[in-house]
C-alpha cells in the first residue's frame, strides 16, 4: 500500500471510529468521496472492528500458555485435580525427597502441589502427603506463604488437623513438608453419599467446628473454609486441610503494587467467602465463622445460600454482600441447581429430603427454628453481628442437639441476660458478656461463660480472673508482637476482641477505682495500636480518638478524685498527649488544647519532684510538642526556643537514666531541633543535631537490628540529612541519602504491607527524589518517582481519606505532576504532543490549587506550604500561557 | 538444574539484544518454564472458576525473571522493548516446535452481527500472527511495535507509550488499528 494511501486510511478509521455508528457511512461518503480505494480500505477495517476488539487482549504468554493446557486437557472421566500439574508428577514420580519416595500426583492448594509419598525406608508401608512449592513459584511471595504454612502447621497438633509430620528442602533448595495422608471424601459428598440425617451431619460438621476453633485459639485464621478443604475418612473423622492462605493476609511483595497484588490474588473461593473477604475488609475469626455457615447450609439442605454456579462474579460479591440468604426451612422447598463442578445435576426437594430426614416436610420441621437461627446468625453480613467465635457456634448447635434454648434467638438472648442481671447484679453480668465476646473471639475456652450457673461469690472470682486473662492479652500478646514487622492484621484481630471487650466492661465497671485504672489503660493501648503516628499503627485515627477519648474521661475522673496520688497525674497526663497527637493530623485546635492542659500537669509534677525522670520527660516530650505547635503558627523562633529546652530537658533524662527508650527520645529531640533549625536555614547546625541522632540510632539499633520503630527512625534521619545536603548545593549526597532512605522503607513496607507509616514515608521519599530530579533539570526522571508517588498515595488517601497530611502530600503531588508535564512539553517534539502535556500539566495544577486553598483555610498548612497556592497559581498560569501559545500556533 | 539467578537474566537479557546467540539458549528454558507455570495455572483456573487478570500475569513474569532494580530507569525503554522481543522469538519459536502448524486463516469468520456475542475471544495462532505482523511492520513499522510490546511483551498502554515515547492517546489508537488490520489479515478476508 502506498504510504499515503495508509495515512488517509488512518485517519478516517480513527475519525469514524470516534463517531456514533449511525453516522459513519455518511461520514465515509463524505471524507472518501471520489477515492474508492481508500472507502474501501476503511470499510474492510471497520467491519473488523468490533471483533478485534477482543482479538490479542490475552499477552501472548497466556495464548502460548493455553495450547500446551489444550494439549493436556483432562478427558471426561480423568480426575481433574492430577491433569494439572502433569509435569511435575511426570518428573518426579518415583523420585526420592528426604527419607519418603514419591508415588503420584494427588492435588493442589494453595501455592503448592500435594503428592503421595512413602518412607523409603519404612517398613510399615505408612504413606504420607508431601507438599512442595511448584517449580517456578520460588518469589519471595509464594516462599514466605509456603513457609507461614508450614509454621502455622507446626503449631497446630488436633485430631481434625492434617498433621505436620516432617519437612526439608529439595536439592534445588526449595523447601516441601510432609504431612499425615488423609483419605477421604468432602464433607459434602460424605454426607450425602452415607444418607446421613439432619443430626448426624451435625455431629460431623461440630467435629470440624473443633479443629477451626483450634487454630483460631492460636490465632490462625483459616480464611478458605470449603467442602473441598474439610475432608471426612472412612472412619467418619472429618479432617481440615490446606492451611495455604491461612492468618497472612495481603502480603504483597511490591507495596507501590499494594492494591493489584490485593486483586491478583484474591486466594478466596467466591461461594464460601465471607462479604468481609470480598470486599478486602479485614479478616477475622468471624471470617471463617461465616465460611463455616455456608458449608453447614449447603449439608442441611442441599443448596448453597448464593447460588453462584449461575452468576457472574459481580453478581456474586452482591449476593454476598447484600442479600439476605433464604430460610433453611424455605429454600429446601425448591429445587436445587445443578454443580457443575461436583458434578451434581440438579436436585428436587425430594431427592434432597430422601437423603436427609425422609421427606421434603418433614426436613422443613427439623430446620424450622433453631437451624433456621443459627444459621442465618452465622451468615450475617456484618462480621461482629455474627457468631463471636466457633466455639459460640458450636455450642449453640449443641445446644440445639440436646434442645436446649438456643442464643441465636434474639429475643431469648435478651430474656435471659436480663434474668441472669437480676440474679447476679454487675459483676457477674459482665463476666458473662466479656467471657462470651472476648475469651470466645480469641478461641479461650468458654468454660467460664457457664459461671451463669454458679453463685454470685464464684462469678465474682471469675470476673477478676477474666481481667486478668484480658490484660494478658492486650500488653503481653501485645507487646510480643507489636515490634514484629507483618503482624498489624494480628494486632488488628486483638484489637476487634479488645474494643468490644472494653465497651461492654466499661458499662459495667461501676466505680472500682482499679477498674477503672485498667479500662483506661485498655483504651490508651487500642488507640495507639490504632492510630499513634508515633509508631506502626493501623492508621485508623477516628477509632484512635475515641479511645484515647474514653481513657482521657475515665483518667480526668480518677484524677479528680485523688489529687495527691501523683501517678494519677501523670496518666492523665500522658492520655492527653495521646489525644492532642490524634488529633494533630484532623484538628490543629484540639491538638493545642490537650497538649496545653498535659504541659500544665507535666510542669507541676516536676516543680513537685525535680529529680524523677519519668516527670522530666513528661515535661521534655511537652516542650517539644509546644514547639510543633508554634511551627505549625509559622513561629520558628518559638519553636527552636521550645525544643532547646526539650533537648536539655530529655539530655537531662539520659544522663540521670540511661535506658535505650531515654537515648531514643534524646535522639529524636535533635532532630526535631536539627528540623527546625533547616526551616530557620541554619543548615550546618542542623546537620550537626541530625548527626548526634542518627549516631545515637545506630547504637540503639545494633541492640535491635530489625526493630522497625527504629529503622523508621534512621530513615527519617537520613532523610532529613539528604535534604540539608540538598538545600547545601550538594545534590548527589542527596540523592545517596534518599535512595537509602528509599531501600529501608521499601522494606518495612515489605515487612509488614498494612503498616501505613512506612507508606506515607515511601511516598515522601519518592517526592524528595522527584523534586531534586526537577531541579536538575530531569523532569522526565522525576516524573517517574511522582507516578510511583502517585499509586503510593492515593492507596493511602482511599484507605484514610480524613488523614489531612496525606491529603496535603497528594495535592502537593499533583502540583508536582503538574510542573513536570510542562517541563516536558517544553521539550516534546511535536505540538500536538506538547498540547496533550500541557493540558495534563494544566489539569493537575487546576486540581492542585483549590486543594492546597481548602488546608490553607482549615489551618493546616505550615512554612512555605502557606505560599502554595500563589505559586501553584503562578505555575498554572504560566501553564496555561504555554498552552495558549501552543494552541495558537496551530491555526 | 540450578536456577539462574534474577541478575543472571538480567545480563542475559542484555547480551542478547548486544547480538550473542548463546544468551537466548539460556534465556529460552527459563520462559518455557514460566510458560509452563502460565499453563497450569490457567488450568487450575479453569478448575475453580477464578479469572486474574492476565497483565498482572505477565508482569509477575519479568518480577520473577528479571531483577528490575538492576535495569537502570534510563535503560527501562529499551529493557521492555528486547525483552518483548524475546519474548516473541522464543513463543514463536516454541509455537513452531511443538508442531502446531499453520491453519491459514485461522480464526472462522463471525459475522458482525455475532460479533458482541462472543465473549470469550478468539484463541490466536501465533505462527500466522507472526507473518502478518512482519506485513504489519511492512506498512506500519510502530504499530507492529505496539503490538510487540503490548502482546507479547506483555505492556500496559502507558507502559507501550513510555517505550515508544509517543502519548497514550497514539498507543491507543495504534493497538485498535493494529488489532483490527491483523485480524483482518489472519481472517484471510483481505
Amino acid at each position: 500500500m502506498q504510504p499515503d494511501l495508509w495515512l488517509r486510511v488512518e485517519e478516517v478509521f480513527q475519525q469514524a471510529l470516534d463517531l456514533d455508528e449511525s453516522r459513519r457511512a455518511e461520514f465515509l461518503a463524505s471524507s472518501c468521496a471520489g477515492d474508492d480505494a481508500l472507502r474501501k480500505e476503511v470499510e474492510s477495517l471497520l467491519a473488523h472492528e468490533s471483533r478485534a476488539r477482543q482479538f490479542m487482549e490475552s499477552p501472548a504468554l497466556e495464548v502460548a500458555g493455553r495450547l500446551i493446557s489444550k494439549e493436556q486437557a483432562p478427558r471426561p472421566g480423568d480426575d481433574e485435580d492430577r491433569t494439572g500439574a502433569a509435569f511435575e508428577s511426570r518428573v518426579l514420580t518415583g523420585k526420592r525427597l528426604g527419607n519418603y519416595r514419591i508415588l503420584e500426583h494427588i492435588g493442589a492448594g494453595g501455592m503448592g502441589e500435594v503428592y503421595r509419598a512413602i518412607r523409603a525406608d519404612d517398613q510399615y508401608e505408612k504413606q504420607v502427603a508431601i507438599k512442595l512449592v511448584r517449580a517456578g513459584q520460588d518469589s519471595g511471595f509464594v516462599m514466605s506463604r509456603f513457609r507461614s504454612e508450614r509454621q502455622i502447621l507446626a503449631n497446630l497438633d488436633h485430631p481434625c488437623i492434617a498433621r505436620l509430620i516432617d519437612g526439608g528442602a529439595t536439592e534445588d533448595g526449595e523447601p516441601y513438608f510432609v504431612m499425615e495422608l488423609i483419605e477421604g471424601q468432602p464433607i459434602d459428598r460424605y454426607c450425602d453419599d452415607r444418607r446421613l440425617t439432619i443430626s448426624e451431619r451435625l455431629r460431623i460438621f461440630l467435629q470440624a467446628c473443633s479443629a477451626v476453633q483450634y487454630a483460631h485459639q492460636r490465632l490462625i485464621v483459616h480464611r478458605d473454609i470449603k467442602p473441598g478443604n474439610i475432608l471426612v475418612t472412612a472412619e467418619g473423622v472429618p479432617k481440615l486441610l490446606d492451611f495455604g492462605i491461612a492468618k497472612i493476609l495481603n502480603q504483597d511483595e511490591n507495596p507501590t503494587e499494594g492494591l493489584a497484588t490485593l486483586t491478583m490474588f484474591p486466594a478466596l473461593t467466591p461461594g464460601y467467602a465471607s462479604p468481609e473477604q470480598i470486599k478486602g475488609e479485614p479478616v477475622t475469626t468471624a471470617s471463617d465463622v461465616y465460611s463455616l455457615g455456608i458449608v453447614l447450609y449447603e449439608l442441611l439442605t442441599g443448596h448453597r445460600p448464593y447460588p453462584a454456579g449461575k452468576l457472574t462474579p459481580q453478581e456474586i460479591t452482591r449476593a454476598v454482600c447484600e442479600t439476605e440468604p433464604e430460610k433453611p426451612s424455605v429454600i429446601v422447598a425448591q429445587s436445587a441447581d445443578a454443580d457443575s463442578k461436583a458434578n451434581r445435576r440438579p436436585l428436587t426437594p425430594d431427592e434432597i429430603g430422601v437423603i436427609r430426614d425422609g421427606s421434603p416436610e418433614k426436613l422443613r420441621r427439623r430446620l424450622e427454628g433453631d437451624l433456621d437461627n443459627i444459621l442465618l446468625m452465622a451468615l450475617r453480613k456484618e462480621p461482629r453481628r455474627r457468631y463471636a467465635s466457633v466455639e459460640q457456634f458450636q455450642e449453640d448447635l449443641r445446644r440445639h442437639l440436646e434442645h436446649l434454648p438456643v442464643i441465636a434467638r434474639k429475643d431469648t438472648v435478651r430474656y435471659l441476660t436480663a434474668k441472669f442481671v437480676a440474679r447476679h447484679k454487675a459483676g457477674a453480668a459482665a463476666t458473662v458478656t466479656v467471657a462470651a465476646t472476648l475469651l470466645a473471639a480469641l478461641g479461650i475456652t468458654l468454660r467460664e461463660a457457664r459461671i451463669a450457673r454458679a453463685d454470685r461469690a464464684r462469678a465474682e472470682s471469675r470476673f477478676n480472673d477474666v481481667r486478668e486473662l484480658s490484660n494478658t492479652l492486650l500488653f503481653q500478646i501485645d507487646d510480643s508482637i507489636r515490634n514484629v514487622p507483618g503482624t498489624t492484621q494480628a494486632q488488628e484481630l486483638v484489637v476487634g476482641s479488645a474494643q468490644r471487650y472494653l465497651d461492654r466492661l466499661a458499662r459495667e465497671a461501676g466505680n472500682d477505682p482499679s477498674l477503672l485504672k485498667e479500662l483506661a489503660t485498655g483504651y490508651i493501648r487500642l488507640a495507639n495500636i490504632q492510630g499513634d503516628m508515633r509508631g506502626p499503627n493501623l492508621g485508623n485515627q477516628r477509632s484512635a480518638i475515641e479511645n484515647y477519648r474514653k481513657a482521657v474521661d475515665l483518667r480526668e475522673a480518677i484524677a479528680r478524685a485523688h489529687p495527691a496520688d501523683l501517678q494519677a497525674q501523670l496518666d492523665l497526663q500522658q492520655s492527653y498527649d495521646g489525644l492532642g497527637y490524634a488529633y494533630g493530623d484532623m484538628d490543629r485546635g484540639q491538638e493545642k488544647v490537650f497538649f496545653a492542659k498535659s504541659m500544665d500537669i507535666a510542669a507541676a509534677l516536676t516543680a513537685k519532684e525535680p529529680g524523677n525522670d519519668v516527670f522530666l520527660d513528661a515535661l521534655s516530650l511537652s516542650y517539644e510538642h509546644r514547639a510543633m505547635l508554634s511551627i505549625a503558627g509559622n513561629d520558628v523562633k518559638s519553636a527552636i526556643a521550645d525544643q532547646r529546652e526539650g533537648l536539655k530537658l530529655a539530655k537531662q533524662v539520659e544522663d540521670r537514666k540511661a535506658t535505650e527508650e531515654y537515648r531514643g527520645r534524646l535522639s529524636y529531640a535533635h532532630k526535631r531541633l536539627g528540623a527546625l533549625l533547616i526551616v530557620d536555614h541554619q543548615l550546618p547546625q542542623a546537620l550537626a543535631e541530625y548527626q548526634s541522632a542518627l549516631a545515637l540510632d545506630k547504637t540503639l539499633l545494633s541492640a535491635h537490628p530489625s526493630d522497625p520503630r527504629l529503622r523508621f527512625s534512621i530513615s527519617l534521619t537520613l532523610s532529613d540529612i539528604g535534604y540539608i545536603y540538598n538545600e547545601q548545593g550538594n545534590r548527589s549526597s542527596a540523592l545517596e541519602n534518599y535512595r537509602e532512605v528509599l531501600v529501608i522503607r521499601q522494606a518495612l513496607a515489605d515487612a509488614d504491607p498494612s503498616d501505613v507509616r512506612a507508606r506515607q514515608g515511601l511516598a515522601r521519599t519518592y517526592e524528595r527524589l522527584g523534586s531534586i530530579l526537577r531541579e536538575e533539570n530531569k523532569p522526565q526522571a522525576a516524573l517517574t518517582y511522582n507516578q510511583r508517588e502517585q499509586t503510593v498515595l492515593s492507596a493511602l488517601v482511599a484507605a484514610n481519606p480524613n488523614n489531612s497530611e496525606t491529603r496535603i502530600q497528594l495535592a502537593d503531588l499533583w502540583w508536582d505532576l503538574g510542573d513536570d508535564y510542562t517541563s516536558i512539553a517544553k521539550a516534546a517534539a511535536g505540538h500536538d504532543e506538547k498540547v496533550r502535556l500541557l493540558r495534563l500539566a494544566q489539569s493537575y495544577l487546576q486540581q492542585s490549587l483549590p486543594a492546597f486553598e481548602g488546608a490553607r483555610e482549615k489551618g493546616l498548612l505550615t512554612g512555605s506550604q502557606l505560599d502554595a497556592p500563589q505559586k501553584i497559581a503562578e505555575d498554572l498560569a504560566s501553564c496555561t500561557k504555554a498552552l495558549h501559545a501552543a494552541l495558537g500556533n496551530s491555526h | 538444574m540450578t536456577t539462574p539467578s534474577t541478575h543472571d537474566v538480567t545480563q542475559l537479557l542484555n547480551a542478547w539484544s548486544a547480538g550473542d546467540g548463546q544468551a537466548l539458549e539460556k534465556l529460552t528454558p527459563l520462559v518455557y518454564r514460566e510458560l509452563h507455570r502460565v499453563a497450569r495455572r490457567q488450568m487450575a483456573r479453569e478448575r475453580s472458576g477464578h479469572t486474574l487478570q492476565t497483565t498482572a500475569l505477565v508482569n509477575e513474569v519479568y518480577l520473577r525473571l528479571v531483577d528490575c532494580s538492576r535495569v537502570k530507569w534510563q535503560d527501562r525503554a529499551h529493557f521492555f522493548a528486547v525483552s518483548a522481543q524475546l519474548m516473541r522469538r522464543i513463543l514463536i519459536d516454541f509455537a513452531r516446535s511443538r508442531g502446531y502448524q499453520k491453519r491459514g486463516g485461522a480464526i472462522p469468520h463471525i459475522s458482525l452481527d455475532d460479533a458482541p456475542l462472543v465473549s470469550e475471544e478468539p484463541d490466536v495462532d501465533l505462527l500466522v500472527l507472526d507473518d502478518a505482523l512482519h506485513r504489519l511492520a511492512a506498512v506500519d513499522e510502530r504499530k507492529s511495535k505496539v503490538v510487540e510490546l503490548r502482546f507479547f511483551g506483555g505492556l500496559s498502554i502507558e507502559e507501550t507509550a513510555e517505550v515508544l515515547k509517543v502519548s497514550i492517546e497514539t498507543v491507543v489508537r495504534d493497538w485498535r488499528l493494529a488489532k483490527t488490520w491483523l485480524l483482518r489479515e489472519m481472517s484471510g478476508a483481505s
